[in-house]
């Protein structure tokens, strides 16, 4: 009895070869479809200004992106966003007042202000998952609710307006958005982080075994307190851009957002269990996906309610590709 | 003490739980020797290297490294010192390349903190070379097959200047080829003058390998001796110790007729084709070496893995697909001899655990659970098995002994009255006297009808305990015998040869 039954094999796991470029081939389609349904989608023009659209988001999925290969989440993200704003405005209204609005410091001092609101909540979210050893899910949604909380004490939610930031958000330099700039830049910077420094390969490290990265000598602690940090700055970053893009700081700006933004970083190949993907191409793939699939619809004209539904399938989407494409322990 | 000596344990010894792992454990470790260290499963063996690698402290005794106190109070102390282990599971990331998983704790730095990947290639390319492993330094170790992956962990400790390394049965996942370059690489590393310890329970590989070997068994030392000095029957005996005839004990009983027939029974290649029958009130020992699909089989018969073909005829019903389900509402119980995963939930109080298969049948009325029945049923399997739990309300099953944790494991099966127990090494890491009451609770419960599936690596005890013996290889049943005609030499034959 020699003849051994095939056993039926795990159909999705066919797919495999396929999901390595789904994202390309899910790029490709969409971008024909949204192409197809309205002329104006392939252009030079709208592809800047969906770069500059996704710019903001983007900062974030980078910080999302590090976090995310030490296997660690942060569902703070987008009230972090909100919380910089919001701190901005604030710091805006009474330069305003004063007069002092517009010098080249009242914008060192903005910007200050919104890394260092980004670096706090890092800090802590750092302290409560490397430290206290809280589970990431829990303390960043801790976190989260905090970080709206006081935000919208602060701002007795009320909405703001910081035309003064247009320049930054919707400006061009040399014929390219300012924000997909400094978008470009980050990418190139913590890329080379990632890939070049020893900080950045102890991480893919800490991310596939964090155990074993422990024993040999890592200091697992430090690296995880920083991603969390550089997680929470960028955040900062996300958040003042983001403001000067919309001109107005509403009590639902950016709500929800942390999940695009976790997506984002998946759908570009970074998995939520931890030691795999990369700066670039990989958040950036995410980021121009995501991004693609926005201003398609709004070009599109499609119902707002229609996003949500879109969201949710962006995250189911990820999540599958990752689970599919996640092979177990590979020791 | 002579000067060639690099390390001496004096009088360590190490219980947990109140029971005695090591006791008084004395040994020097020449420079430069490969030192075998054999032992049954329990004797000791990785407890000891544990103390010496600074995961676990030694309860009385001291160690001297090169002459100096050593008193490491974490594996990385170990480590700083020259001591590197090679475990079972290797600690390599497998997401990084071969040269990066090298040189992960201290990377090479140049320009802008960028980590100097040409330098790590050169480095890494040399060591490579050396050992003739087939791979190159970009190659990402999750391609790699265990043998290379072991050597690549054997380089790491040579970077790190190790002068001791411990390998703990470095052979069980490597293919013959990958062995047999392993076994080139150790004789290596000893003539560069790096001391061994080579911890396994295949004794053709210590004899062939080592110097000298050290016989541990249930936490003594029994000896060590100069391998050209002693045979191998010799050590089997000193591991071993006891003579076959320990006593086991025995009930009258009577074995009645077949209620339990399994047909055809195959899965994949580890179980093969499988048919046997089992009486009422029968035991039935079933023996084979590592990788002869015993446990495999044991699932497929509780229903845990799904079977591709045949089928199970249970007190008259035939069964096609078998699910845990329909095995626990038919009587038929598993236990497991990985409590930790499958059988105990180790935070859960004693009490928790033992009704936790018994719940269903203790609810009252609108679902609420009794808490005095609880109580009542616990306590009295509790006294029946002898479990020794200080108070089973307050008492996790993690702050048992090995021994009791499988007694609570037997105690929640027994509340479900099986007629049927399918028990795959129940008695693996349990002390000797808890041995002996758990072979007695087997024997009260085939005594009182049930019939039991013995599953054990231990030929002694399933000669001891059981009434037929069958013997598994290659994921086949190649002999059965009854209690008159058990034969060691047979026995293991059989289970090393398959069929003759």
């Amino acid at each position: 009895m020699e003849s051994v039954a095939t056993a039926p094999t795990f159909s999705a796991k066919k797919l495999i070869p396929l999901l390595q470029y789904g994202v390309y081939i899910i790029f490709v389609v969409l971008a024909i479809f949204f192409g197809v349904m309205n002329h104006r989608f392939a252009t030079v023009n709208n592809g800047l200004l969906l770069l500059q659209q996704a710019a903001p988001i983007g900062i974030a999925v980078i910080g999302m992106t590090f976090v995310l290969i030490v296997a660690g989440l942060d569902l703070s993200v987008a009230q972090n966003m909100y919380l910089s704003a919001v701190l901005i405005a604030i710091a805006m209204d009474s330069m305003r007042k004063a007069g002092t609005l517009g010098t080249v410091w009242s914008f060192v001092f903005i910007f200050g202000i919104a890394l260092t609101t980004g670096a706090v909540i890092g800090t802590i979210n750092g302290v409560l998952v490397a430290r206290w050893k809280i589970v990431p899910f829990l303390a960043t949604l801790a976190m989260q609710g905090i970080a709206r909380g006081v935000a919208l004490i602060a701002s007795h939610s009320k909405v703001f307006f910081v035309p003064e930031l247009g320049p930054i958000s919707n400006g061009r330099w040399l014929g390219f958005p300012v924000v997909t700039i400094i978008l470009f830049a980050l990418i190139f910077i913590f890329d080379y982080i990632l890939r070049r420094t020893t900080f950045g390969r102890q991480l893919m490290a800490i991310g596939n075994d964090s155990a074993s990265a422990q024993k040999i000598g890592i200091n697992v602690n430090r690296n995880v307190f920083f991603v969390y940090l550089i997680c929470g700055v960028l955040a900062g970053l996300a958040g003042l851009l983001a403001a000067g893009q919309g001109g107005a700081i509403a009590v639902y700006f950016h709500q929800g957002d942390e999940f695009l933004i976790i997506s984002s970083a998946v759908l570009g190949g970074i998995s939520l269990f931890g030691g795999k993907g990369s700066v670039f191409p990989g958040a950036l793939i995410g980021i121009i996906l995501v991004g693609t699939i926005v201003n398609g619809m709004t070009m599109m004209n499609a119902s707002p309610y229609a996003y949500t539904i879109v969201r949710g399938a962006i995250i189911f989407l990820a999540v599958m590709v990752d689970s599919i494409n996640y092979k177990g322990e590979l020791r | 003490m002579n000067e060639e000596t690099i390390l001496v344990l004096k009088d360590i010894s190490k219980s947990f739980f109140g029971a005695m792992v090591l006791d008084n454990i004395s040994l020097e470790v020449r420079k430069g020797e490969i030192l075998g260290l054999v032992g049954e499963n329990g004797a000791g063996k990785s407890t000891l290297m544990n103390i010496l690698g600074g995961v676990l402290p030694p309860d009385t005794g001291s160690m001297e490294l090169k002459g100096h106190a050593f008193t490491p109070a974490n594996p990385r102390d170990a480590d700083k010192a020259g001591i590197a282990f090679i475990h079972q599971e290797l600690s390599l990331f497998s997401n990084l390349t071969v040269a990066e998983n090298m040189f992960i704790d201290d990377l090479p730095t140049g320009v802008l903190w960028s980590v100097q990947f040409d330098k790590m290639r050169t480095e890494a390319r040399e060591y490579i070379e050396k050992f003739g492993v087939h791979t190159t330094p970009d190659t990402k170790v999750e391609t790699l097959s265990m043998g290379i992956r072991q050597t690549i962990e054997i380089t790491k400790a040579l970077i790190k200047n190790a002068e001791i390394i411990i390998f703990d049965e470095p052979t069980t996942s490597l293919s013959q080829t990958e062995k047999d370059n392993l076994f080139k690489i150790i004789p290596q590393l000893k003539d560069q003058g790096v001391t061994i310890i080579y911890i396994s329970h295949i004794i053709e590989d210590v004899f062939h390998l080592c110097d000298r070997i050290a016989v541990l068994r249930d936490g003594y030392l029994v000896g060590v001796e100069e391998k050209d000095q002693v045979g191998k029957n010799q050590v089997i005996k000193m591991m071993v110790g006891r003579e076959l005839n320990q006593v086991y004990p025995t009930v009258e009983k009577t074995i009645g007729d077949v209620i339990y027939r399994a047909r055809n029974i195959q899965r994949g290649t580890a179980v093969r084709d499988i048919s046997f029958d089992l009486r009422v009130g029968e035991i039935v020992g079933l023996f084979g070496l590592m990788g002869a699909g015993r446990t495999e089989l044991a699932r497929c018969l509780f229903g845990a893995d799904p079977i591709d073909s045949g089928e199970i005829e249970y007190k008259g019903k035939r069964h096609r697909k078998i699910s845990p389900e329909l095995s626990i509402k038919e009587g038929v119980s598993f236990v497991t001899e990985d409590r930790r995963q499958e059988g105990l939930l180790m935070p859960k109080t004693v009490k928790e655990n033992i009704v936790l298969a018994k719940l269903n049948d203790l609810q009252e009325r609108l679902g609420m659970v009794s808490s005095k029945r609880e109580d009542q049923e616990a306590d009295k399997v509790i006294k029946e098995l002898n479990v020794k739990v200080k108070d089973k309300n307050k008492q996790a099953a993690k702050n048992l002994s090995g021994g009791n944790q499988q007694k609570v494991v037997l105690s929640k099966w027994i509340l479900k009255e099986p007629s049927m127990f399918v028990m795959d090494e129940p008695t693996r890491g349990v002390d000797v006297g808890s041995k002996y009451e758990i072979y007695t609770i087997i024997n009260n419960m085939a005594k009182n009808g049930a019939t039991v599936l013995f599953i054990s690596s231990e030929m002694e005890e399933l000669m001891g305990l059981c009434d037929r013996i069958m013997v598994m290889s290659k994921g086949k049943i190649v002999a059965e015998m009854p209690k008159s005609e058990y034969n060691q030499e047979k026995i293991i034959s059989y289970a090393i040869g398959g069929v003759n």
